[in-house]
């Protein structure tokens, strides 16, 4: 085939084999996205370069005009390519289906398909031929309809990628900002070497396709963008869906501690805007916080928590501090993210408050308690005296029926006065104020303190009381003998209250190596075998379903017996028989303030 | 009942109190009187020579403690028996030793009457 050297061969070699370098940066590089995008677009504009330097090589018309066609395969794909990666670069990614694709290629596929097939519709090209420009052959054509359509379509395609870089600029970084208006200038090229080419704009160069060379220009910024840049590696796209709507600051810091991006929440934490705070010195803006530039200044990685401002303006923040590395594991950066966590320290402060609120009522309430245990026996004291005393003829005889009645007097206000005992006991074994003062004591002593208790309890009943200690008991025990005589008199108070006649039986005794006990036996009532176990739980009393006389009290004694003697170190037991009385054993160390508080 | 020539001493600032001391001891048999006042109840041991004092620990100008110490200190009040009489337990533990009985308020009438019958029974 005859062939022919013309001026333009050097030129486009040079822009193929610039094409052609870029597409070989480009190829180990294609996992960087919008790099495959790069490639294929490259692969086109060498594909149109090459079809048109054979169009200009090539004599005869068929030869020429087969060349002329193969560079279609570059032009048709070219501006949906510019398009697509417009938009995979500026994050509009999701745009790209294969739907959409699809209907991008129509009028180019029509177009490829129409112009192999030009020959039946002529209306791509409605006739060919050869002339000279500049000394050398070239084909001459005249332009149909189609070729105007589908150059309409690819100058709309071509606008359309401009307008989105155009509108990412506006709204990217400072610093991306750059990058895009560089992509932006690039994609001018095209339009204006495509102009001249069309309309022939300059004589020099009539017949000459200077599109590739604008597409050149166009690829070196895009290359240049691609990987100098790395446009696509600090990810716009999540930047726009993610951290633009994130309620957590987030504060982007390059390697020379200058700050590259921020979100709006960022903007509002930092009280000043991102074109103020982008390229500026993190220590120049997060100034105010200062234990923040301390604890980053040091560590490549922290977590911390600050506040900041005043009263009704104090936030907490807990902050978080990342490197950033790149592909090398060098370090390119820091990601600093605010979260807001006001509301959990203000509940944390509230909660402590009512913790504290807490304790406070908790005090009160043993002071108060304190309190009214003496408002309430010392008024009690007054009616039980003088009911007593009138019951015992002292301002004057009194009948059989009001000495009843005064005995009905007596025995509630007892009943009232050993209730607000109970209470007070109970008070304190709740709030965890039994103080054990344990010292050497002798059983003996024990014993003669309740007695007169005792023994006026049982007279009022006229029952029988007996108590002894064991002749093989040490003759010291060592333990707290005021708590101790709670836990007999309660065990008195609770067999006399539950036996109608006989007698009450106390014994201080040894139990085995380790243990000595408190017994108390009675020739009452007797429990019921199912209420065992319920009997020393607060307020718990044998019901009218189970006994058949049951007896009103607070349905505390046995209660605080039990944790008393826990408290002792000790345990407490019952064993009974209905109808014919009960026995209730404390078992208590010889060695006194285990469990007890001192 | 008839006295038993036994002298009381009944130290007691709330009078209710002291009222149902005094009707209960005299009950049993003993000449009491009623002091309620700290200071001027140790004026009066200065010189009175009771069988029996019924003490109230928490008297105004002079602490019952002090009282105590008191009488266990004069000589002409060795023999005095001392019953404490405290609405505080613990305090009176304390006092155990120093004192021939120890009554926690609100003390009953008869429990008065029978302890103190005892106390002298011989």
């Amino acid at each position: 085939m005859p062939t022919q050297s013309t001026p333009y061969l050097v030129p486009l070699l040079l822009v193929i084999a610039c094409l052609l370098s870029l597409a070989v940066y480009a190829w180990p590089r294609r996992q960087i996205p919008g790099a495959k995008v790069f490639l294929l677009l490259m692969v086109a504009l060498i594909a149109w370069t090459l079809g048109h330097l054979f169009e200009w090589t090539f004599l005869d018309m068929s030869t020429k005009f087969f060349w002329v066609r193969a560079q279609y395969f570059g032009i048709v794909a070219v501006p949906v390519l510019w398009l697509l990666f417009t938009l995979q670069t500026t994050g509009r990614g999701q745009l790209i289906t294969r739907r959409n694709v699809l209907l991008l290629l129509i009028v180019p596929m029509t177009t490829f398909v129409g112009i192999w097939t030009n020959a039946y519709h002529q209306q791509f090209w409605v006739d060919m031929t050869l002339g000279l420009i500049n000394n050398a052959v070239s084909l001459r054509t005249t332009l149909g309809i189609w070729f105007w359509v589908h150059a309409t379509y690819s100058y709309l395609l071509l606008l359309a990628g401009t307008y989105v870089l155009i509108l990412s600029s506006r709204k990217t970084s400072h610093l991306y900002r750059q990058q895009l208006l560089l992509l932006l200038f690039g994609s001018f090229a095209p339009w204006v070497s495509n102009a001249i080419t069309i309309f022939e704009l300059v004589p020099a160069w009539k017949g000459l396709d200077l599109t590739p060379f604008g597409f050149l220009l166009t690829s070196l910024t895009m290359a240049w963008a691609l990987f100098r840049y790395q446009l696509l590696d600090i990810v716009p796209i999540a930047r726009d869906i993610t951290v633009e709507k994130m309620t957590e600051g987030v504060i982007v810091l390059n390697a020379n501690q200058q700050i590259v991006d921020i979100n709006p929440a960022a903007e509002t934490l930092l009280g000043c805007s991102m074109a103020d705070a982008i390229g500026r010195s993190a220590r120049e803006i997060l100034a105010p916080w200062t234990d923040l530039v301390a604890e980053f200044g040091e560590l490549p990685s922290a977590q911390e928590e600050i506040s900041i401002g005043q009263d009704d303006h104090l936030r907490y923040y807990a902050v978080s501090i990342s490197p950033i590395r790149d592909r090398r594991e060098r370090l390119s950066g820091w990601v600093i993210v605010l979260r807001n966590i006001t509301e959990r320290k203000q509940m944390e402060d509230e909660i402590r408050q009512a913790r504290d609120e807490a304790v406070i009522a908790s005090q009160m309430k043993t002071r108060l308690l304190a309190n009214i245990s003496h408002d309430l026996r010392s008024p009690l004291g007054s009616i039980l005296g003088y009911t007593e005393m009138l019951q015992a003829g002292v301002p004057g005889p009194i009948n059989r029926k009001q000495f009843n009645m005064l005995t009905e007097i007596i025995d509630s206000t007892e009943q009232l006065l050993n209730f607000v005992n109970n209470l007070v006991e109970q008070a304190q074994l709740d709030s965890g104020r039994v103080v054990f003062k344990t010292r050497e004591f002798s059983p003996d002593e024990l014993l003669e303190a309740i007695q007169s208790t005792a023994r006026a309890l049982a007279h009022a009943k006229s029952l029988e009381i007996n108590a002894q200690v064991s002749t093989d008991l040490p003759s010291t025990l060592s333990g707290d003998p005021y708590w101790l005589r709670q836990i007999m008199i309660n065990l008195v108070s609770n067999a006399i209250k539950f036996t109608d006649q006989g007698r009450i039986r106390v014994d201080i005794l040894p139990e085995d190596a380790t243990h000595w006990a408190i017994r108390v036996a009675d020739t009452g009532r007797g429990i019921p075998q199912d209420a065992l176990e319920d009997i020393f739980e607060p307020f718990e009393q044998i019901d009218s379903e189970r006994s058949e006389n049951p007896t009103r009290g607070s349905g505390l004694g046995l209660s605080i017996v039990k944790q008393l003697a826990a408290l002792m170190g000790g345990s407490v037991n019952v064993q009974s028989t209905l109808g014919q009385g009960s026995t209730f054993s404390v078992l208590l160390p010889y060695k006194a303030g285990a469990g007890g508080k001192e | 009942m008839m006295s038993s020539g036994r002298k009381a001493i009944i130290i007691e600032d709330d009078l209710k109190q002291a009222e149902i001391f005094y009707q209960a001891l005299v009950l049993v048999g003993f000449e009491a009187e009623i002091i309620s006042d700290g200071a001027a109840a140790a004026l009066v041991l200065e010189s009175a020579a009771p069988d029996l004092v019924l003490l109230d620990l928490n008297l105004p100008h002079v602490k019952g403690e002090k009282l105590l110490e008191q009488i266990r200190t004069l000589a002409h009040l060795k023999e005095t028996k001392v019953i404490l009489s405290t609405a505080d337990p613990r305090r009176a533990d304390a006092l155990r030793e120093t004192s021939d009985l120890v009554l926690i308020k609100p003390i009953s009438f008869n429990q008065l009457c029978e302890l103190a019958a005892r106390m002298f029974k011989n």
